[in-house]
C-alpha cells in the first residue's frame, strides 16, 4: 500500500469516527432553551500554542477547545448535567458552558448548586425574554402617515443627518432582507437561535423598517435612519397561533449581544423586556464601555420597566399611551406606526418596542454627527420625558448652522 | 527544509530526556486537572508538517498528538508528538516540542505572553544531514482580539552557536459560524553563527489557512510559502509554496 492510499484510508477513517462522534453530541442540542443553564468559568488568556503543526495557527484553536471541553464534561458530570455546548467568550473573560439541567431538579436549582463549585464563577438559568410589540390593530395596507414624519419632522433632520456610516446592530426576531424597503440595508443577518431555521418575522422586520427602510425610494416609509446599515441578529423567533408572540431565550440574546460588542456596533436595538440575568448584564457593561448606544423598550408593568430598562446607561423608551412612573424613560412614537413587514407588506403596529426603533434610530443620526461623546436625548424633562429630536440632533451637529424653532428645525443653512 | 548544516544530531541521552520529560507531560496532562485549570488534547493529521515555510517531513503525511495545560493563574505548558509516514508506508516518530510560560489578561483586552519552547526532530525529518536537529526560543507575544503578534530568540536555531530572531503577526476570522480563516507572516532574521556556517539571510514565510468545526473534528486547509530560496528534501529542490491539508480530533 503506498503512502498516500493509507493516508487517504487515514482521512477517511478519521473522518467517520469524528462525524458519527459529532452526531452524538450534537443530539443533545435539541434540549429546550428553559432546560438549561449557562455555567461561566474564567477563561484562561489567550497564549502562543506550539503546536506540532506550523506553530498553532487555527489548529491551537482546537487545543483550547479541547480544553473547554473537558473541564465543562469534568462539571457537567459532577453536577448530573449534560453538557451542550461551549461558548468562549474572551472579551469579557469566561467560557459560557450550555447545560442541560434533567427533569427532577429546576434549572434554578441546579443554577444555585453549580454557583457553589469553584471552578464556576457563576451560573445562571436561560431565561425567555418577550418583546413589547402590542397586536397589529387591524390588517390594512400601508398607512400613509408616519409618526415621526410630523412629530420628529423626519424629512427636516435627514437634511443634518441620515445615520450615513453608522451600525445598528437589532437584536431580534428575523428580518426579511430581502423586503423591497429593506434590500441592501443590512450587512448581515443572522442566526442565533439553536435549532430553527431562518426566516422572515413580524416583530423583527418591523423594528429594521422603522430604524432604517430606505428613504426617497417611492415605496412604503422612510426609516428613521435611512443611510445606516443594519447587522440582523436573530435571537428571538414568532410563536404560532392567534397571539403571533415574539419570544427569545437568553443564551440566543447573549450569542447575538456578544456579536454585536465584538462587531462593534454603535447602536444596539433592544426592543424586549425579561428577567435580570448576570450574563446578559454583563456584556450589556461591556457594551456601554465601549461606547455602544443601547436602546430598549420599556415595561411598565414591571418594576423599574423590567431588564434590561432597569439598567442604568441603557436607554428605557415608551410609547405614548403609557406613563410610566419612572423619570428615566423616554416617550417616542409608537402608536399607529406604518412598517415593513414579511412577504413584502407593510403593515401599523404599536408598542413600545418601536417606540424603541425609533430613538435607536435618532441615536445613529447624532452618531453620524458626533461619534465619540456621550448620547445626550433632549426632552422635556431633564431626564426622560418626550423627545425634542431636533433638538438632540442639532445639540450633536456642532458643525450645523441652524437651530429649533419650538420642536422644528428652523433652518439649516449650512454644513461645515 | 534548508536547516543548514551544523552541529553534530544530539545524543542517545538527548533523546532518553525528551522521552522522559514528554512521558512526565503525559502524565500530568492525563491527571484529573486541579480545580479550575483546563487541559486538552487533540490528535491530528496532516498531509505534511510545515513550518516557517518549509517542510519538516520531507513532504509526508505526518500525525500529531498535542497537549495543553492552562492554569488559572496564567501559567501553561504544552506538549507535541509527532510521526511521520514514510515511502514505504511506514510510521516513524518524527519530532517532540515542549513549551511553557505565562500568559496574563490586561484590562486592556490585550494579553501579555512569556515562555520558552523547545522543540527536536528525529533522523526521519528534513533534517537528516549533518545539521542540527533541534533549537530552543524564548518568546514574547502581544495579542488583543483577532491579532497577535510575537518575537521568538532562539541561541542555536538546528545548529549550535546559531541565533535568530522570529517575528511573527497572526490574524484570524470568523466569516461565519464554525468557520475559521486565519492568516500568518514571519521573518526570520539571522543574528550571528559561532560556526563557520554564515552568509543565511533573513527568511520571509507567509500561510493563509481556513478551518470548520464539524463538531469535534476539525477540518483544515492552509496555503503556506516562503522566500527566499527553495526547500530540499528527498535529494532535490522543492518550490516552497504547498497546500497542506488536515483534520483534528478534539480529545
Amino acid at each position: 500500500m503506498t503512502g498516500l492510499r493509507y493516508f487517504v484510508l487515514c482521512c477517511a477513517g478519521f473522518v467517520a469516527l469524528a462525524l458519527s462522534v459529532s452526531a452524538l453530541a450534537q443530539g443533545s442540542a435539541t434540549v429546550a432553551p428553559d432546560r438549561q443553564v449557562l455555567v461561566m468559568v474564567k477563561h484562561p488568556a489567550e497564549h502562543f500554542r506550539p503546536s506540532g503543526a506550523y506553530g498553532g495557527g487555527s489548529y491551537g484553536d482546537d487545543l483550547a477547545r479541547s480544553a473547554r471541553e473537558r473541564l465543562a464534561r469534568s462539571i457537567a458530570h459532577d453536577h448530573r448535567l449534560a453538557f451542550v455546548d461551549a461558548w468562549p467568550m474572551p472579551m469579557i473573560g469566561v467560557d459560557c458552558f450550555i447545560m442541560a439541567v434533567p427533569d427532577d431538579r429546576t434549572t434554578a436549582a441546579a443554577a444555585e448548586e453549580l454557583s457553589h463549585d469553584s471552578k464556576v464563577s457563576w451560573a445562571e438559568p436561560v431565561q425567555l425574554y418577550q418583546t413589547q410589540a402590542a397586536s397589529a390593530s387591524h390588517n390594512d395596507p400601508l398607512y400613509p402617515a408616519q409618526p415621526a414624519a410630523l412629530s420628529w419632522d423626519l424629512a427636516d433632520l435627514h437634511r443634518l443627518a441620515t445615520g450615513k456610516g453608522v451600525r445598528i446592530a437589532v437584536i431580534d426576531s428575523g428580518i426579511q432582507a430581502n423586503h423591497p424597503d429593506l434590500a441592501g440595508q443590512l450587512l448581515v443577518n443572522r442566526n442565533f437561535v439553536a435549532g430553527q431555521v431562518e426566516v422572515p418575522e413580524d416583530h423583527g422586520t418591523g423594528v429594521a423598517g422603522v430604524i432604517a427602510a430606505k428613504s426617497d425610494n417611492r415605496i412604503g416609509i422612510a426609516g428613521v435612519a435611512p443611510d445606516a446599515r443594519l447587522l440582523g441578529l436573530r435571537a428571538c423567533w414568532q410563536r404560532g397561533g392567534a397571539s403571533q408572540t415574539t419570544v427569545c431565550d437568553g443564551l440566543s440574546l447573549a450569542k447575538a449581544l456578544y456579536f454585536a460588542v465584538a462587531e462593534k456596533a454603535d447602536v444596539i436595538n433592544l426592543s424586549l423586556t425579561g428577567p435580570d440575568g448576570r450574563l446578559l448584564r454583563t456584556l450589556l457593561d461591556a457594551a456601554l464601555e465601549r461606547g455602544s448606544v443601547i436602546v430598549t423598550a420599556y415595561d411598565s408593568s414591571k418594576p423599574g420597566g423590567g431588564f434590561p430598562a432597569s439598567i442604568p446607561g441603557v436607554i428605557a423608551v415608551s410609547d405614548h399611551s403609557l406613563a410610566p412612573s419612572s423619570a428615566r424613560v423616554y416617550i417616542a412614537p409608537g402608536r399607529d406606526v406604518p412598517t415593513t413587514q414579511p412577504g413584502g407588506r407593510w403593515f401599523l403596529v404599536n408598542g413600545s418596542s418601536f417606540s424603541a426603533a425609533h430613538v435607536s434610530g435618532l441615536a445613529a443620526l447624532v452618531r453620524q454627527r458626533q461619534r465619540s461623546e456621550k448620547l445626550t436625548l433632549v426632552s422635556d424633562r431633564p431626564v426622560g420625558g418626550m423627545i425634542d429630536a431636533c433638538a438632540t440632533l442639532v445639540r450633536a451637529a456642532s458643525g450645523c448652522d441652524c437651530a429649533c424653532r419650538g420642536s422644528h428645525l428652523a433652518a439649516a443653512r449650512a454644513l461645515h | 527544509m534548508t536547516a543548514p548544516a551544523g552541529a553534530p544530531t544530539s545524543p542517545r541521552r538527548g533523546r532518553c530526556t525528551n522521552f522522559l520529560a514528554f512521558a512526565g507531560l503525559l502524565i500530568l496532562f492525563l491527571s484529573p486537572a486541579p480545580a479550575r485549570a483546563q487541559a486538552g488534547t487533540t490528535l491530528s493529521i496532516f498531509s505534511d508538517l510545515r513550518f516557517r515555510g518549509y517542510s519538516l517531513s520531507d513532504g509526508r503525511p505526518v500525525a500529531i498528538l498535542d497537549f495543553a495545560y492552562d492554569d488559572p493563574s496564567g501559567l501553561y505548558a504544552g506538549a507535541a508528538a509527532s510521526g511521520v509516514l514514510q515511502q514505504g508506508g511506514e510510521p516513524a516518530p518524527l519530532g517532540l516540542q515542549f513549551s511553557g510560560g505565562y500568559a496574563k489578561d490586561l484590562s486592556s483586552g490585550t494579553t501579555l505572553d512569556l515562555g520558552i519552547t523547545h522543540s527536536s526532530y528525529s533522523h526521519y525529518s528534513s533534517n537528516n544531514g549533518s545539521g542540527g536537529r533541534s533549537y530552543t526560543e524564548v518568546y514574547a507575544g502581544i495579542a488583543k482580539g483577532a491579532l497577535s503578534s510575537r518575537i521568538f530568540i532562539s541561541p542555536h536555531y538546528f545548529e549550535g552557536g546559531r541565533w535568530t530572531a522570529y517575528g511573527e503577526v497572526n490574524g484570524s476570522i470568523s466569516p461565519a459560524r464554525k468557520w475559521t480563516i486565519d492568516g500568518h507572516a514571519g521573518a526570520l532574521v539571522p543574528l550571528g553563527s559561532s560556526s563557520s556556517s554564515d552568509g543565511y539571510r533573513t527568511q520571509f514565510d507567509w500561510r493563509l489557512g481556513v478551518s470548520r468545526e464539524l463538531g469535534r473534528l476539525s477540518l483544515h486547509a492552509a496555503w503556506s510559502d516562503g522566500t527566499p530560496g527553495r526547500d530540499y528534501y528527498n535529494g532535490r529542490t522543492h518550490s516552497r509554496s504547498a497546500i497542506v491539508l488536515g483534520a483534528s480530533l478534539v480529545l
